[in-house]
């Protein structure tokens, strides 16, 4: 395995990806002790400066630091991403595990409940969902985890179909083995290398997600999240252009890193797909 | 008489062709239809037949890892399905299995060591002091020496043999009665299959174990086994001692089986009444009537599409399911002087 491992950083772009990501991530962290100005705060006096030597990336249509801003919505994006990546991720994993494990009718009623989710229109639902319950960032959370869940749980499945049959699953019911421990302790293990790698392809799906609900104006107004300035900004981009680029920079490097480092760990779980390029 | 270990009583496993909800197609796969067998204290019966006919279904129904669609097992006298959890703990211990391929019945992210340990500590036969004694006592046991240079290498890291080995050792570790060996070397070089083969016996002689030796290879089943069981799709067409079935063949199929198998000496190659078989295993799903080897019997008569043949019985419990059971040595001579047919 740590051979494996090697051939991720063989592929720079999966380097560079994980290299974005880290400083993104280390911006999120960071947060509040990084922003020169508070991000909130409005001056009518300073509306719509362009980008200089005191407001680096200027200020939107309010007088508020963009820089300031974009490092809080950078937190939130990924706030967002992960959390609600790693919940549909836990949840697909239980669902698809119990449906691939135990089959028959559990199975069929899973992948039937499973596929009702995934035929309804999933940013309309999205937008429902939001809409219904007020736009909080938990609710925008659980609303892209109920819409994602599926995909982790249709694999999941594909892999306990393919993984139970294995010679090593009947030595251990053999050896005396529960069916949970023949679950998590030699199915699972096995099963969750596809499975990690679309959850982290999740991640950039998850801040574009919230992105499109706030710039639709479902964004957690008490939070500023790229997708809100990027809404906020839109009626005054022609005279403050800066307000609405700087963040749809970020939602593009945050979306594209994860889908890098996403497409390393494909490539270090699927190593033969590698050499056959 | 020794104690019957597992006795099965008209065995069928059935395979839906489709599984669901779905009722267009209700179809089966007959893989095992109709078998009885007893395995009694420390024997080796061996189960021998082609690719498909249902002899790995047999072994997991006996192993416990399949259901019967019909038919009872038997294990020391008490019908599994009436077994209650308890004891059905105990028969999981009591029979074990050897799989055909040793690289897929080791789980990748587990090393040696806890692959043994597991079956230990899960039926607590060791306190987890003794836990790596009793380990490398079973490496040393099935010839993994010196024990401590195995415990942490994972499947990739061991030989084929060495795998199989580590199998054996896991199957041995609960102490069992009865181990189904499915193509247990198959899988294997020609030089390690010999080694372990003679590792089967020799535990076999320690621990008196039975095993349920499940093959397609008749050099390996003759080395090995007290009887032979000769299975075409999914039924019994021949059983008896493994002399009475290899020097005094019953039924055509053996014959054939017999024929596809090199003998090293060219003399007795060249005299021998010699059965071809063409074409494949017909479906289990739509088995032939009658007799279901007439499709690609040399000998077949037009009764052996239309009537099941019954056993015939010889002696030793030597006995075959052949209507010509009595006359098939001179048919098949009477085959052979015929000159080759067509090839």
């Amino acid at each position: 395995m740590d051979s494996h491992w090697r051939l991720y950083f063989h592929n720079w772009v999966s380097v560079l990806g994980l290299a974005i990501l880290v400083l993104l991530a280390l911006v999120a962290t960071l947060g509040p002790a990084l922003a020169p100005f508070d991000p909130q705060d409005i001056g009518i006096a300073y509306r719509a400066l362009p980008p200089g030597m005191v407001n680096w990336m200027g200020t939107d249509e309010l007088g508020r630091d963009v820089f300031s801003r974009s490092i809080s919505g950078v937190r939130v994006s990924l706030l967002v991403g992960v959390v609600a990546a790693a919940a549909s991720t836990l949840v697909g994993i239980v669902v698809g595990s119990l449906a691939g494990y135990f089959g028959g009718v559990f199975d069929h009623i899973l992948m039937r409940i499973t596929e009702v989710f995934q035929v309804i229109p999933q940013f309309f639902l999205a937008v429902v969902l939001v809409a219904l319950f007020s736009a909080s960032v938990f609710n925008i959370i659980v609303a892209i985890a109920i819409l994602t869940w599926p995909v982790i749980a249709r694999l999941t499945r594909s892999e306990f179909l393919s993984l139970k049959t294995r010679q090593y699953v009947d030595a251990a019911r053999l050896s005396g083995a529960s069916d949970a421990r023949v679950i998590f302790r030699e199915i699972l293990p096995n099963a969750m290398g596809p499975v990690i790698v679309s959850g982290t392809l999740l991640v950039g799906r998850a801040m574009l997600t919230e992105a499109g609900l706030s710039f639709l104006g479902l964004g957690d107004p008490s939070r500023v999240s790229l997708g809100v300035m990027l809404y906020q900004s839109r009626p005054f981009i022609q005279f403050a252009w800066w307000a609405a680029l700087f963040p749809g920079l970020l939602i593009f490097l945050a979306v594209l890193s994860t889908n890098l480092v996403g497409d390393g760990l494909n490539d270090v779980i699927n190593p033969q797909m590698v050499e056959e390029r | 008489m020794t104690e019957v270990l597992v006795e099965v009583e008209d065995l069928k496993v059935y395979f839906p062709v489709r599984d669901g909800w779905s009722t267009k197609d209700d179809r089966q796969v007959k893989a095992v239809d109709g078998i009885s067998l007893a395995l009694r204290h420390a024997e080796v019966l061996a189960v021998v037949g082609e690719s498909g006919c249902g002899k790995t279904t047999l072994g997991r129904t006996v192993a416990g890892l399949a259901s019967p669609t019909s038919g009872r097992v038997w294990f020391r006298g008490k019908d599994l399905a009436t077994l209650s959890s308890g004891e059905r703990k105990t028969y999981r211990r009591q029979v074990q299995m050897v799989f055909q391929d040793p690289y897929d019945s080791m789980n990748p992210r587990k090393t040696a060591f806890q692959m043994i340990a597991q079956p230990l500590t899960i039926n607590r036969i060791v306190p987890k002091t003794d836990l790596v004694n009793e380990v490398l006592r079973l490496f040393d046991n099935v010839g993994l020496a010196p024990g401590e240079a195995y415990l942490n290498r994972s499947r990739h890291q061991l030989s084929g043999g060495e795998r199989q080995r580590l199998s054996i050792a896991r199957s041995m570790s609960v102490n069992p009665s009865v181990i189904v060996a499915d193509e247990p070397v198959s899988a294997l070089d020609i030089s390690i299959q010999g080694q372990i083969l003679s590792l089967m016996r020799k535990l076999q002689e320690e621990s008196s174990i039975a095993y349920l030796f499940i093959s397609h290879d008749l050099a390996v089943v003759r080395s090995l086994a007290d009887r032979v069981m000769i299975v075409y799709l999914g039924q019994i067409v021949e059983e008896g001692t493994t002399d009475g079935v290899f020097s005094n063949p019953r039924h055509p199929y053996t014959m054939a089986l017999l024929a596809a198998h090199p003998i090293p000496d060219p003399e007795l190659s060249r005299n021998r009444h010699r059965i071809v078989l063409t074409g494949d295993v017909p479906s289990p799903i739509d088995p032939p009537t009658g007799c279901r080897f007439h499709t690609r019997c040399p000998i077949a008569r037009p009764v052996c599409s239309q009537q099941i043949p019954p056993f015939k019985d010889f002696r030793n419990g030597h006995r075959s399911a052949c209507h010509f059971a009595d006359q098939l040595q001179s048919m098949a001579r009477l085959l052979n002087e015929s000159g080759p047919a067509s090839h």
